[in-house]
């Protein structure tokens, strides 16, 4: 079920009227009925795998708990790792794998070799499913935490299938802590006026921009990057920067109604974006893009394999590998590796070149905390993630490679054929709404928003709401689009 | 003094919650009560009931229920002297059936079929070979590649069936076209839904992706499949070695129906409205598929009714405006080259 169908419109109503009219030692059921129900929407019968995962690691938990030594636990969060990353392997990455490695051995046969074996790609006709990658995070760090003894193993076994399955952020995140969100579904929460209405209008702004931003975008974007061979210069520029702001409208946009969703109910998810495209490094930006998940791999792979408390080389190796395991985290294909590796050579490069740029930037007397220098930090932060969105967004090494060689011939005929929307209006909407997220975000990086929008007088607040609402019912897009971090 | 405050709110959501009920029960009927559908809209073409936009709010007349008659099961196709098989030209409800007016016309017994997979049919109610008889096959030139090429076949499923069990009416399928269904048809909604589409159109030029071209004057809307980027628009290029491939697949039905049936093919390749009408837009990308086919079809002996010639010459709209099948002058055009044809075969027949 997206939240931009209207069956989630249906859907969630119900939920709340049944989750604040029932008594509230029933409320966990009911939630975990309609998380199952959130997820079965899309296809029945994977619910079975996140039954696995749930059952796996409540096991698992429930026996590391039982074992004072830290090596007695070893087998089962083993147990734990091999069967959620199995799953993961199996269902996300197999045909991938299977895939390079026989186009590894056909070059080699072909070249070398000339055994004439190991020809065949074996791959398994497998739907991937929806979510995998974040509810596997998500009950994985559960374990980890439990081994190292950071967080108590819960008792109760429907509680913790809520926590690995709460429909909020099943499918697309924020991937919670268990210390964080676990307590929460053993506390009962009243009727709160100031935080369903913080929820809802969070989940309007979520709404906004997904439906009127994110998706309105994606029509340049899905030309441009769908027909490489058809556009070259201006077009591939415009679609670059349109995706940039695609991709946050629509991620940032699924975080906003899922936080939104789950605190009107009571529960509070962690900030999952902060301003990203504000950044003035690539290090700001990973602490300001998809936090839930950059966290995640900071606590479990980067610091895990030494972090920064090393030699100066393996320190920048353990960067390229977090990187590079996050890029192949958005999907199987060569394109995230790539977005991975570009990502982790801007912070090696960025730490290598750190005393030249402070110089740099004294010989032409430029103070480093002046509005012009943060701007221009800003500016170049900016463009370097937009590069590297281009490898995120191209349907594969090769449609890059046109893509970029095609971007360097500019011309300036090309400016009069700039609007690709089928409905022209479009494009001035689009700038206009890019704009008016920047000015919100801009106002938001400097002052909380929501505590002015408190203070303003209940009537006008609640005409602010339902003007946005009106906006979105007027201008949104609801020929359905995917939200796209499903895919990963 | 805060609970006070909010207990509106409150007991908004739990209104919300039981409205929202209602509709999740509703939808998961197989249609929605009729107590809840507005008046009216459903004697409008379909082009409304995919914009729901007041410039395409037009009555079509005539509107017969002849489903039930169409769709009689004590018929037996044994016993009927002509077949009718093909896409919903032939059983358009909004006009008498194509079918029907054969059958009245002739003063003969047509059994029609809502389908374009004639022999899988033909074996599935037990056809028996008997005496030859005429099967005329309608098929929208969108649906050619879908039909007779191999590389672009997709099984077209005519008349689905819902699934009725407990289980998937709990995990509808199509809930979202469902829930639209609902928006868009409702006594609640209907209103609302048709005034913003409408405002939208007025101001921005929104028109949904399935009709992104039109004609104000006259009106006339052309459906997505025909002015796409795919294998059903009129823009795609095909190669002289399609229109070969097509024609062949046609030639081994009409073989195979005589053989297995002594049944004789009549086809009937139905333009698209965009076909016919495109100088209302001043589009003049035109893939000439159907020129192309009649001239493979005629070079393999393959009997054709060739409309697009016949609707281009009169100067009257056979098309309705706001629904992508003919009107009653289409429907009397086809009707007279259907006549004449089995007219034709009937001498041959005789003196054969």
């Amino acid at each position: 079920m997206l939240f931009n169908s209207l069956e989630f419109l249906v859907f969630f109503p119900m939920v709340i009227a049944l989750y604040f009219a029932i008594p509230a030692r029933y409320r966990w059921f009911m939630l975990l009925l309609a998380s199952y129900y959130f997820y079965m929407s899309w296809r029945v019968e994977y619910i079975i795998l996140i039954v696995i995962s749930t059952v796996v690691d409540f096991y698992c938990g429930k026996k590391m708990a039982q074992l004072p030594e830290k090596s007695a636990r070893k087998k089962y969060l083993y147990l734990s790792l091999v069967s959620n990353l199995g799953l993961l392997f199996l269902f996300k990455y197999f045909n991938f794998f299977s895939r390079s490695a026989s186009r590894v051995f056909g070059y080699l046969n072909d070249s070398f070799l000339h055994w004439n074996v190991l020809h065949d790609t074996y791959t398994l006709k497998l739907l991937l499913p929806v979510g995998i990658s974040f509810y596997t995070f998500q009950t994985l760090s559960y374990t980890i935490d439990v081994y190292n003894g950071k967080t108590n193993a819960e008792s109760h076994l429907g509680k913790f299938a809520l926590f690995v399955s709460f429909f909020p952020q099943l499918v697309a995140g924020p991937i919670e802590r268990s210390s964080h969100l676990l307590p929460q579904f053993h506390k009962d929460y009243d009727f709160d006026y100031n935080r369903v209405k913080e929820g809802l209008l969070l989940m309007v702004w979520g709404f906004f921009k997904k439906l009127v931003i994110a998706d309105r975008l994606a029509e340049y974007v899905n030309e441009v990057y769908n027909n490489v061979d058809r556009y070259d210069g201006f077009h591939n520029i415009v679609a670059t920067y349109f995706f940039a702001f695609q991709i946050y409208c629509d991620f940032s946009g699924y975080s906003d109604i899922a936080i939104g969703s789950a605190l009107i109910m009571g529960f509070s998810l962690m900030q999952n974006f902060r301003r990203p495209y504000f950044a003035t490094n690539i290090r700001e930006f990973w602490s300001r893009w998809h936090i839930s998940l950059s966290t995640w791999f900071r606590d479990y792979l980067y610091i895990p394999l030494g972090g920064n408390r090393v030699i100066k080389w393996r320190w920048y190796y353990n960067l390229f590998v977090t990187f590079v395991v996050s890029g192949l985290w958005h999907g199987a294909n060569w394109t995230f590796i790539v977005w991975g590796f570009l990502h982790g050579s801007y912070l090696v490069l960025g730490y290598m070149t750190k005393n030249v740029r402070s110089k740099l930037l004294k010989s032409v007397k430029l103070d480093p905390n002046s509005h012009l220098t943060r701007l221009l930090d800003v500016l170049v932060t900016f463009h370097l993630v937009l590069l590297a969105w281009i490898f995120f967004r191209a349907n594969g090494i090769s449609d890059t490679y046109v893509f970029l060689k095609n971007t360097l011939s500019l011309d300036v005929a090309d400016l009069d054929r700039i609007n690709l929307f089928r409905i022209r209006s479009d494009w001035t909407i689009s700038i206009v709404a890019i704009m008016l997220l920047i000015i919100i975000d801009f106002i938001t990086e400097r002052a909380k928003i929501r505590y002015y929008f408190n203070k303003m007088p209940g009537l006008l607040r609640w005409v602010v709401l339902v003007f946005t609402i009106g906006l979105i019912v007027f201008l949104g897009k609801f020929e359905e689009q995917d939200f796209l971090y499903f895919r990963f | 003094m805060e609970k006070k405050k909010g207990i509106w709110l409150k007991y908004f959501i739990y209104v919300s919650g039981i409205l929202s009920f209602v509709v999740f029960v509703s939808v998961r009927f197989n249609h929605l009560p009729q107590a809840i559908v507005v008046d009216g809209i459903e004697d409008h073409g379909e082009l409304y009931h995919i914009t729901y936009i007041d410039l395409f709010a037009q009555k079509i007349e005539d509107k017969i229920h002849f489903r039930e008659r169409l769709y009689d099961p004590r018929r037996d196709i044994n016993e009927a002297e002509i077949l009718t098989f093909g896409d919903s030209f032939f059983e358009f409800p909004l006009e008498k059936p194509f079918s029907l007016r054969l059958a009245d016309t002739l003063n003969r017994t047509v059994y029609h079929a809502n389908s374009y997979y004639v022999m899988e049919y033909l074996d599935t109610v037990n056809y028996v070979k008997g005496p030859p008889k005429i099967l005329i096959l309608d098929v929208v030139e969108r649906y050619f590649p879908y039909l007779f090429t191999e590389k672009h076949r997709l099984f077209l499923n005519q008349n689905p069936r819902p699934a009725n069990d407990f289980y998937s009416k709990i995990f509808l399928e199509d809930a979202e076209r469902k829930y639209t269904v609902f928006l868009q048809k409702s006594i609640f909604t209907h209103y609302l839904y048709s005034r913003v589409n409408t405002l939208k159109f007025n101001l921005l030029g929104y028109l949904p992706s399935q009709v992104p071209k039109y004609s104000r004057d006259p009106l006339m809307g052309f459906y997505h499949e025909t002015v796409n980027d795919g294998v059903t628009s009129a823009y795609y290029e095909w190669e002289d070695d399609d229109i070969r491939e097509m024609c062949d697949e046609i030639l081994a039905l009409k073989n195979a129906l005589k053989k297995e049936y002594n049944l004789e093919l009549l086809l009937m390749p139905m333009p698209n409205a965009y076909t016919i009408y495109r100088n209302l837009i001043n589009d003049s990308g035109y893939n000439n598929l159907l020129p192309r086919l009649y001239k493979g079809l005629g070079e393999r002996n393959i009997r054709y009714i060739p409309l697009m010639d016949a609707f281009l010459a009169v100067d009257e709209m056979v098309y309705h405006g706001t629904d992508t099948h003919w009107n009653k002058k289409g429907q009397d055009i086809a009707l007279k080259m259907v006549m004449e044809a089995l007219d034709s075969f009937e001498k041959v027949t005789a003196n054969n």
